[in-house]
C-alpha cells in the first residue's frame, strides 16, 4: 500500500477521547433506548391522527354515494343481476 | 488458567464487577471508554451514532460480564462487544432504513457544500471513501489504524483467521487506493 494512504488512513481514523457525557448515559440507561421509546409514542399518535382523519374524510365524503347505492338496491333495480346479455 | 491469560488486577476487577460492585464498574468504564467510543467513531462516522453504540456496549459489557470466562483478554472480549454493536446496527439499519439512510446522506452532502471552505477536502475524501467500504472490510481498517491492533488480535476479535484479515486489510486498501487516486495525483502536482 502506498505510504500516503498509510499516512492518511493513521491521522483520519486516528483514536478520539470519549466525551464526559457517555458515563452518564451508561448509568442512566440512557437516552440512546429511551429517545427511541420516548419518539414513539408521538410517533404513534401522529399515525393515529392521520388514520383518523383519512377514515373521516373518506366517510363524509363517501356517503353520498353509499346512501345512493342502498336506495338502488332497496328499488330492486340491480342492473347488474337482473338484466339478461 | 484464565488468570494467566488476564492480568490478575483486571481478573480481580471483572470479578468485583460481577459481584456488583460500583467502583469496579466505573474503572473497568474508564480503562475502556476511549477504545469503545474510537471504534464506535470510526466505523460509525458520527457522533451520535457512536455515542449510542458506546452505550450500548457498556449496557451490554456489564449485564454479561458473568458470561466472561476468561479464555480469551479482557481487552480482545471488549472490542468483541463493540464490534458487535457496529455490526449489528448496520444490519438494522440496512433493514430497517436503507431508503431514508441514502435520502440523510444526500442531505448531509449537499449542506457540506457549504462546510467544505471550512473543512480539509482530503480529510473529507478519506473519510468518505472508507465510509463506501462494507462492514466487514470498515471494520479491519477501523481495528487496525483506529487501535491498532495486529492481524492475530484483529482476527481473535473478528472470530476469522489471520489470513482472512489480512485478505481483508489487502481488499480495503486497493479500494481505498483506487477511490483516492485522484486525490493522489492532485497532492502530487499541487
Amino acid at each position: 500500500m502506498p505510504e500516503w494512504l498509510e499516512r492518511e488512513l493513521a491521522r483520519e481514523l486516528a483514536p478520539v477521547e470519549a466525551p464526559d457525557e457517555l458515563w452518564l448515559r451508561v448509568r442512566s440507561g440512557g437516552p440512546a433506548v429511551s429517545r427511541r421509546k420516548g419518539r414513539s409514542p408521538v410517533l404513534l399518535l401522529a399515525a393515529a391522527a392521520a388514520l383518523l382523519a383519512t377514515v373521516g374524510a373518506i366517510w363524509m365524503w363517501g356517503s353520498p354515494v353509499r346512501d345512493g347505492g342502498r336506495q338502488t338496491m332497496a328499488q330492486g333495480s340491480c342492473y347488474a343481476c337482473h338484466t339478461s346479455l | 488458567m484464565p488468570v494467566l491469560v488476564l492480568e490478575r488486577q483486571e481478573w480481580e476487577l471483572v470479578k468485583a464487577c460481577e459481584r456488583g460492585e460500583r467502583d469496579a464498574f466505573r474503572t473497568l468504564f474508564e480503562t475502556y471508554k476511549n477504545r469503545v467510543y474510537s471504534v464506535a467513531l470510526r466505523f460509525a462516522g458520527d457522533e451520535a451514532t457512536a455515542m449510542d453504540i458506546a452505550q450500548d456496549t457498556f449496557v451490554k459489557l456489564f449485564s454479561c460480564i458473568g458470561d466472561f470466562r476468561g479464555e480469551s483478554g479482557f481487552e480482545t472480549w471488549v472490542y468483541r462487544m463493540v464490534v458487535n454493536s457496529c455490526l449489528d446496527r448496520k444490519r438494522r439499519e440496512r433493514r430497517w432504513l436503507p431508503m431514508a439512510d441514502e435520502f440523510l446522506t444526500s442531505l448531509r452532502a449537499q449542506g457540506d457544500a457549504l462546510a467544505e471552505m471550512l473543512r480539509s477536502e482530503l480529510s473529507r475524501r478519506v473519510r468518505a471513501a472508507v465510509d463506501k467500504l462494507s462492514p466487514e472490510l470498515k471494520m479491519v481498517i477501523v481495528l487496525r489504524y483506529t487501535e491498532g491492533l495486529a492481524y492475530q488480535q484483529i482476527a481473535e476479535v473478528l472470530g476469522c483467521s489471520a489470513g482472512t484479515v489480512a485478505s481483508r486489510l489487502s481488499r480495503a486498501h486497493k479500494a481505498l487506493e483506487q477511490r483516492l487516486a485522484s486525490l493522489n495525483r492532485e497532492g502530487g502536482n499541487a
